[in-house]
């Protein structure tokens, strides 16, 4: 606008072009004031209600009224023992506001003599920068703030500042079990990308771990849904077309071993060994005694497949149970194969699935097909 | 609706349930008299602490200036009047004036500092806002009392129509205060809902429908005053109760890292066998048997859906109005269907390329209300399609139309991202247009039919609420989403929760959208 009035004369107010430009002119003008005066009412009303806070409190400390908060934690002494006859009537002044007879009365104008907001409901004063991040500002040592702060924007922090977890940071317990440690890199339905083996140094806290409400164990949360649908005997024709999945999957050229997620553990912090727990949970009902060996040496195997090398061990894992198979398509899609196609001719395909980050699946679409 | 401090509560049957460790007794609702200062500024104190005659006069004088500024022609308000010289001048303006509350003065902004000068007038109204000036403090002031006034005016002249409701309506008053502060927990302080929720391995779709509900303020409010009673619940596997149990951790702890929804995992599976199994599913698949366990867990009626009172036909149930003329004897026929949310098609003919089986197709950048506009358009049957129940013969030319009969206060729109034909199945990628505020008034039936008075304008307004993204292909990927908080946008990915930029969410390749109507 500046750069318009300098480049000529302004244009004559009777003329069309000068009404034009008045016009626009006031209409932005118009703009700007509701956007000023919205925010300045926000901002002097959460000020007018500190400055009321404030002499609240002041009120309280001297005693001339009851502390609300005392009350709730000794429910022996009553509000009106507190206050001593003599101190009711006082005044008390903060520099906002005058405390006067249970009503407050503000003093000036809160923007200039309020510099803090405090929250109305915990009476402490709130962090206005966030305290790391895009923006911030230290906040003040040795200061009680309300909970409630300004919502951080940090790469690899969520709002509240606090790391993501990684799949890689585990408790001490789980990283002795050596399944476990297998079972941590490249598991692809963690919410963050597996970054190989390395990712076990990585700072962000751990998955929780929650209790299945079917058996009682207690698992790490990203492998609940895997484990419950075990738990609650789901399965049925979904895993006969994963056992045809497999069966496909014999003659592509570049079969992957499946083993890697049958022999994931579930970490076991509970009284059992880890291990013992983790074969329980790996080989389900069917499995022989003898495939235990072969699962756990196969594990090593693939994590060096899961980098991208290993093509072997697709023998080992087929003879594994349709139950636990039913990641097979999965990890064939992965590597890209076109095997994906066996289920579009017959069937209709609208809806879009997803569940992990990063896995690509197949068996979902039969069941989708039969809703559309 | 947009306002910073959403003030939820938390009934005490929810918290009790809680841990008491984690529960402090500091939380308690204040009472009423300490709320806040008791006037606007010192000098309005002087004004109204004086005799009842001078309250009662400048409180009538507010009002009428309220009134003469929203309910009147703005040229009334917009004219300034006053005194120069020996003549009175009248100057209309488009930016603010200032309405003496002492005389009646109205003043441009750059006169009202000599109107002060002379009259020694110290407040007055500005015209566009009805807010009180201050010209001792030389600031605008909020008074409580004063405030109450004109934001009950200011609703008055809202959007509303003919159903108005009064601000007193909703406006809580100090006895309701009173009986609410005496029975609830205030929400601690940083418990406002925005934690992540963990994925169980492949549950994503379902983490981005939850936390599109956990940030709808219809359906918050419905768990959080205790719209459903999981203590006096029988059902088993109730989905209801799961939902519950989410809200009152969500709500009632104060904590900042992700959530598990297990039982609601759980017990999704349990009813929905559909569902249920470890693997990727479509989200709003998953909205549509979420909704419909909530509406059998609330009191849902099996039959006649017109009269199920139950949380989820109030919020989500619209009618689609289905109209079809015939064109060789014009009758027309009409029938009503029951909808929960719309399904909008990105184009209106795919032209899906020939030699690829599946993948992607890119098509140009999109608007939402074209996309409306075409499914509410009129369409040209096939002569196979309909036949005419006048003339009892298949009609060469039929036309059908879609209009909305009857506009959910949530309003949830789903875009066929994924086209499939006979040999081939797509996801179109493309880059969908939507708004923050949506005007549904153009496809309702009303609107179509030309019965639209002229005081409906305007009422069928959403605001955008959440909105479900889907990255990835057909086959597989992830869904994220992004939810409005007050004025501030989130984006949830799992566990993940990251403040977003309006900009941001504008721009996101949406899969569903969920917006909420402005005003009730």
């Amino acid at each position: 606008m500046d750069d318009a009035g300098e480049a000529g004369p302004p244009p004559d107010p009777s003329s069309m072009a000068g009404l034009v430009t008045a016009i626009l002119n006031d209409c932005l003008q118009n703009i700007i004031h509701d956007i000023v005066l919205k925010t300045h009412r926000e901002e002097k009303l959460l000020r007018m209600q500190s400055a009321a806070i404030i002499a609240e409190q002041a009120a309280i400390d001297q005693g001339v009224i009851p502390n609300e908060t005392n009350d709730e934690n000794n429910p022996s002494s009553t509000p009106s023992a507190q206050i001593s006859p003599r101190k009711a009537g006082k005044k008390v002044e903060t520099p906002g506001a005058v405390y006067d007879n249970g009503k407050i009365y503000l003093k000036g104008n809160p923007l200039e003599t309020t510099k803090d907001i405090y929250c109305p409901s915990c009476k402490l004063p709130r962090l206005l920068y966030p305290a790391s991040g895009v923006g911030s500002k230290p906040p003040e040592p040795g200061v009680a703030y309300c909970t409630k702060q300004p919502y951080i924007t940090k790469p690899g922090h969520d709002i509240y500042g606090n790391p993501f977890p990684s799949e890689g940071a585990r408790t001490k317990k789980d990283a002795k079990s050596q399944v476990a440690k297998e079972a941590t890199p490249g598991s692809f339905d963690s919410p963050t990308p597996p970054e190989g083996l390395s990712s076990t140094s990585s700072q962000g806290p751990a998955f929780p771990n929650v209790k299945c409400p079917v058996c009682s164990r207690s698992l790490i949360i990203t492998r609940y849904a895997q484990h419950l649908e075990k738990c609650m005997g789901i399965s049925g024709r979904q895993s006969s077309r994963n056992a045809m999945a497999k069966l496909n999957s014999q003659n592509s050229t570049s079969g992957t071993p499946f083993g890697s997620r049958m022999s994931t553990p579930v970490p076991a912090p509970m009284k059992k060994s880890p291990s013992k727990r983790a074969r329980e949970e790996a080989e389900g009902d069917d499995e022989g005694v003898k495939k235990k060996k072969v699962l756990k040496k196969f594990g090593e195997k693939s994590r060096l497949s899961k980098l991208g090398e290993g093509k072997e061990g697709k023998g080992i894992a087929r003879p594994l149970s349709s139950a636990n198979s039913e990641k097979s398509p999965q990890k064939k899609d992965r590597e890209g194969t076109p095997n994906g196609t066996w289920a579009m001719g017959k069937k209709k395909l609208v809806r879009p699935s997803a569940g992990g980050d990063a896995g690509p699946k197949g068996a979902h679409w039969s069941k989708n097909s039969t809703t559309t | 609706m947009a306002s910073n401090e959403t003030i939820v509560l938390t009934p005490n049957s929810n918290t009790a349930s809680t841990s008491p460790s984690s529960w402090n007794p500091k939380f308690s609702c204040p009472p009423d008299h300490l709320r806040g200062p008791a006037y606007g500024c010192e000098h309005l104190q002087e004004l109204l602490s004086h005799s009842q005659e001078t309250i009662q006069s400048s409180l009538r004088g507010y009002i009428a200036l309220q009134r003469a500024i929203f309910t009147k022609h703005s040229m009334v308000s917009q004219t300034a009047k006053f005194i120069k010289g020996r003549y009175e001048r009248q100057f209309t303006s488009f930016t603010p004036t200032y309405l003496c509350l002492q005389c009646p003065t109205i003043c441009t902004q750059e006169e009202k500092t000599s109107h002060w000068n002379s009259k020694r007038h110290s407040f007055a109204v500005e015209s566009r806002s009805g807010c009180l000036y201050c010209h001792c403090c030389e600031d605008f002031v909020y008074d409580p009392m004063l405030e109450d006034i004109r934001l009950a005016k200011h609703q008055h002249t809202g959007s509303l129509g003919n159903k108005k409701r009064k601000y007193t309506d909703f406006a809580s008053s100090t006895e309701h205060e009173r009986s609410v502060g005496a029975n609830t927990d205030a929400v601690p302080c940083q418990a406002a809902g925005l934690r992540g929720l963990y994925n169980m391995g492949q549950t994503c779709f379902m983490s981005v429908i939850l936390q599109s509900l956990i940030h709808n303020p219809l359906i918050r409010n419905f768990f959080l005053s205790d719209g459903h009673r999981s203590d006096e619940c029988s059902l088993e596997n109730c989905v209801s109760c799961a939902l519950d149990e989410i809200f009152s951790e969500l709500f009632s702890i104060e904590k900042s890292d992700g959530f598990g929804a297990v039982g609601m995992l759980y017990k999704s599976w349990a009813s929905e066998q559909a569902l249920a199994g470890y693997q990727q599913q479509d989200a709003h698949e998953y909205f549509q048997s979420l909704l419909n366990q909530l509406h059998s867990s609330n009191g849902g009626k099996e039959a006649g859906i017109d009269q199920c009172n139950c949380i989820v036909h109030k919020l989500f149930y619209g009618k689609l109005q289905s109209t079809v003329t015939c064109e060789e004897c014009q009758n027309t026929t009409t029938a009503e269907d029951p909808v929960m949310d719309l399904s909008l098609h990105l184009q209106s003919q795919l032209k899906l390329p020939k030699n690829k089986s599946f993948g992607s197709v890119t098509v140009p950048r999109i608007e939402l209300q074209d996309c409306l506009a075409r499914y509410t358009s009129e369409e040209r049957l096939e002569p196979d399609e309909y036949t005419c129940q006048n003339c009892h013969v298949a009609p060469k030319r039929a036309v059908k139309q879609l209009t909305l009969k009857r506009l959910p206060p949530i309003l949830c729109i789903q875009l066929k991202k994924f086209e499939h034909s006979r040999s081939a199945a797509f996801k179109i990628e493309s880059k969908l247009h939507f708004p923050l505020k949506l005007d549904m008034t153009p496809y309702t039936t009303r609107y179509r039919s030309g019965l639209m008075s002229g005081s409906l304008q305007g009422s069928y307004v959403y605001e955008l609420s959440s909105v479900i993204v889907h990255k990835g292909s057909l086959e597989s990927g992830h869904y994220i989403s992004y939810s409005r908080e007050g004025n501030e946008w989130f984006m949830f990915d799992d566990n993940k929760v990251t403040l977003a930029l309006e900009a941001e969410v504008l721009e996101a390749d949406a899969y569903l959208l969920f917006y909420i109507v402005r005003a009730l």
